[in-house]
């Protein structure tokens, strides 16, 4: 009886120990793969790229014919801008999809994406060589957890060594959308009002007049969803940003609850933003 | 002078864009004074100027203008006087000559040369100094 009662604190001393030594070895991490899985579907969405580059061809429609040389020649200007633009978003999958598998204790994966992005970089113009700097700092850091088949035991090392690069990245894309694409769609908004005003002014028809209203209402609409979208997903950026930060921050104490706690609420803004872009 | 960086291509294009509203104001509160002709020739100045705020845009993503030589203050500070300008007008000969000017200010920023650009500068600075 007696040896039986000092054998069971034994017992449970070895089991929390061996509990631990498996907690080191693969921590859970689960707001760390949430946050990265969250932030990869964020960095799919290339609707407002494609809108940017699509804007001078759509702004036609209101412009007259003198002006649409000019409107062609920006149209083919941002149609070679848009391999940069979505190599911004690109590296951002990779970079979380790398994320999400060490988090998970997996290998990060090789695939031909990664291959291309590497490419890419040799060949995209950029027109802030500090940004070109990092673009390619974070893409030799994908590699090399490829190719060194890293593990968790190397996340620690990867959020360290990519956390600047990956800001300057990041507020690059920032930076695009929210001062680039929110004054593309105030030009827009300029010319749909200048050439609906202008018509309803010359218009003498009551029911060609009605008939422009109702367009005028129609566009006026669909544009006011996109620059909704440009906010949200302003919204999105930063808080990839930001919550990259964090990471940077308690790289040394992720498999903590309060650290795991505030990623997850990283992760949590981070899906609502998505939503509301996704819901537009 | 320092290059254009692209806040300064982001300021250059609201600038534009704002001097556009301007002139599309003045077009459509003197409508029933001014002759089809004139409405016609601000309309047309009021599209180049959004086109110019659009090329800016897609400059200031994109594409260097350090080559540039003109400072982006004093090309901020042109096309602001403009806009400023076109507001307190009444004479349409006079909002034609700052908007025309303004316009030849943002092809000379397109092209990237520095002696177009001062000229052109300074022409908008005439222009709106002639109608003070």
């Amino acid at each position: 009886m007696r040896r039986h009662r000092t054998g069971q604190p034994l017992r449970l001393l070895v089991v929390v120990c061996l509990a631990l030594l498996a907690n080191g070895c693969g921590a859970n991490l689960t707001s760390v793969r949430d946050f990265a899985a969250t932030s990869f579907d964020a960095a799919q969405y290339s609707q407002l790229v494609v809108a940017y580059v699509e804007a001078p061809t759509r702004l036609k429609r209101y412009e007259p014919p003198a002006q649409w040389p000019t409107l062609d020649r920006q149209a083919s200007e941002r149609q070679a801008q848009r391999e940069q633009l979505l190599l911004r978003h690109k590296l951002v999958q990779e970079y979380m999809s790398a994320l999400g598998q060490l988090a998970a204790d997996g290998l990060p994966i090789y695939d031909n994406e990664l291959d291309a992005l590497g490419k890419a970089v040799q060949t995209a113009k950029f027109a802030d060589q500090g940004e070109a700097a990092a673009f390619a700092a974070v893409s030799k850091l994908l590699v090399t957890a490829v190719t060194d088949r890293w593990r968790q035991g190397k996340l620690e090392t990867l959020i360290e060594q990519s956390n600047a690069p990956f800001q300057v990245v990041v507020g690059g894309m920032v930076k695009v959308v929210e001062q680039g694409f929110s004054g593309d769609a105030a030009i827009e908004r300029i010319a749909l009002d200048n050439y609906y005003t202008t018509l309803q002014r010359e218009g003498k028809d009551p029911a060609g007049l009605a008939a422009l209203a109702e367009w005028r209402e129609f566009r006026t609409n669909q544009l006011a969803t996109h620059e909704q979208a440009i906010r949200n997903y302003v919204v999105v950026l930063k808080t990839i940003g930001q919550g990259h930060q964090k990471l940077y921050e308690t790289r040394n104490q992720l498999s903590k609850a309060e650290v795991e706690a505030d990623i997850q609420r990283y992760a949590n803004r981070l899906k609502e933003a998505f939503n509301a872009v996704k819901g537009l | 002078m320092p290059p254009l960086t692209s806040d300064d291509a982001f300021a250059l294009s609201k600038s534009f864009r704002d001097l556009s509203v301007a002139i599309g104001d003045y077009r459509f509160s003197h409508w029933d004074t001014l002759s089809a002709a004139d409405r016609t020739t601000l309309q047309n100045e009021e599209w180049s100027l959004l086109n110019a705020a659009s090329d800016m845009i897609t400059k200031a993503v994109g594409l260097t203008l350090d080559e540039s030589q003109a400072g982006a203050a004093r090309l901020n500070g042109a096309a602001a006087s403009a806009q400023k300008a076109v507001k307190t007008l009444n004479d349409v000969r006079k909002v034609i000559t700052v908007a025309t000017a303004s316009v030849g200010l943002a092809a000379a920023i397109m092209s990237k040369d520095p002696g177009a650009i001062a000229k052109n500068a300074k022409a908008v600075f005439d222009a709106v100094t002639a109608t003070a």
